[in-house]
């Protein structure tokens, strides 16, 4: 996973939105979550270091370590609705995300996404090596 | 608390169950939560407080057990209030959940506390309920380094060698 991951560029970097920043999985120098009562702050683009992981769809399924959390059926069905560039294309405002463990990663964000990805080249509705870029961070 | 809020409160808890939490193993999308956020707190009466007692009320009445999945939930759903709904988060009334805490919550409900209850509203007792609630859980230092300064209040600490 280490040696796919490339630097994100300034540009893209810069439309990352707050919210997507607060996917930060470490928390401040005292050991406090940001973006909660007691670490109302925005984690820095420095802290949050966002990368790009650029994967094959047909490795996703063996990469992934953990997740946040199970498939919310309503969700799965609209994701299962979008096309394939639709499904594919990587959102600055909400991009799939995820934060290094071990050799592969933990999904942050874009849970129902990366698990319709891997439903379409499972039935091979989508070639496994189609390029899928995910953002990694700390 | 009146009807209405009390009708509320009860959609929050069964929102929560329609997203399986009475399992210990939630499944949300941020989508999801966001439209959720949107909906009480526009409905008649209701506010991002019957967001946070309904959800304490759900993992009272399922008995929710503090498993991963279900630190990550609480974790959103503090960041997505506080973030997105600011100005209501800040002048949020929190006497209920430290009567609550009096009478002793599971390591679930301290953890959601834990984020949620801000330093200047959480009383003595509260802090020393909440590092108590989480002792012997994964989240211990968590809460240790959380609660960082709330610790070094005299009067947690004449709580936390009294009791």
């Amino acid at each position: 996973m280490q040696n796919i991951v490339k630097p994100l560029s300034e540009e893209e970097a810069a439309r990352l939105s707050e919210n997507v920043r607060f996917r930060i999985v470490k928390r401040d120098a005292k050991g406090k979550p940001f973006g909660t009562p007691r670490n109302p702050r925005v984690p820095a683009v420095e802290e949050f270091n966002p990368q790009i992981g650029e994967l094959n769809a047909g490795d996703l399924a063996g990469a992934i370590r953990g997740r946040k959390h199970g498939i919310f059926p309503e969700q799965a069905e609209n994701i299962r609705k979008m096309s394939n560039d639709e499904l594919l294309r990587f959102r600055p405002e909400d991009p799939i995300s995820g934060n290094i463990q071990g050799d592969g990663f933990n999904i942050t964000g874009g849970h129902h996404r990366l698990n319709e990805i891997i439903r379409r080249v499972e039935a091979g509705e989508l070639p496994a090596d189609t390029k899928v870029r995910i953002l990694i961070h700390d | 608390m009146t009807d209405n809020g009390q009708d509320l409160v009860h959609g929050v808890m069964l929102w929560f169950k329609r997203i399986e939490l009475d399992t210990s193993d939630p499944k949300w999308s941020s989508g999801a939560l966001d439209c959720f956020f949107k909906e009480i707190t526009s409905a008649p009466g209701g506010s991002l407080r019957d967001v946070y007692q309904g959800f304490d009320a759900a993992l009272k009445a399922y008995s929710i057990e503090l498993t991963d999945t279900v630190a990550n939930l609480i974790k959103d759903v503090v960041v997505q209030g506080f973030t997105q709904h600011r100005s209501a988060y800040d002048s949020m009334d929190w006497c209920w959940a430290n009567e609550e805490l009096l009478h002793g919550a599971s390591p679930a409900r301290c953890y959601l506390f834990l984020l949620a209850l801000p330093s200047e509203k959480a009383t003595p007792q509260s802090v020393v309920a909440i590092y108590r609630g989480v002792q012997d859980t994964p989240y211990q230092q968590e809460a240790i380094d959380t609660l960082s300064d709330d610790l070094e209040n005299p009067e947690v600490q004449k709580l936390l060698v009294c009791q």
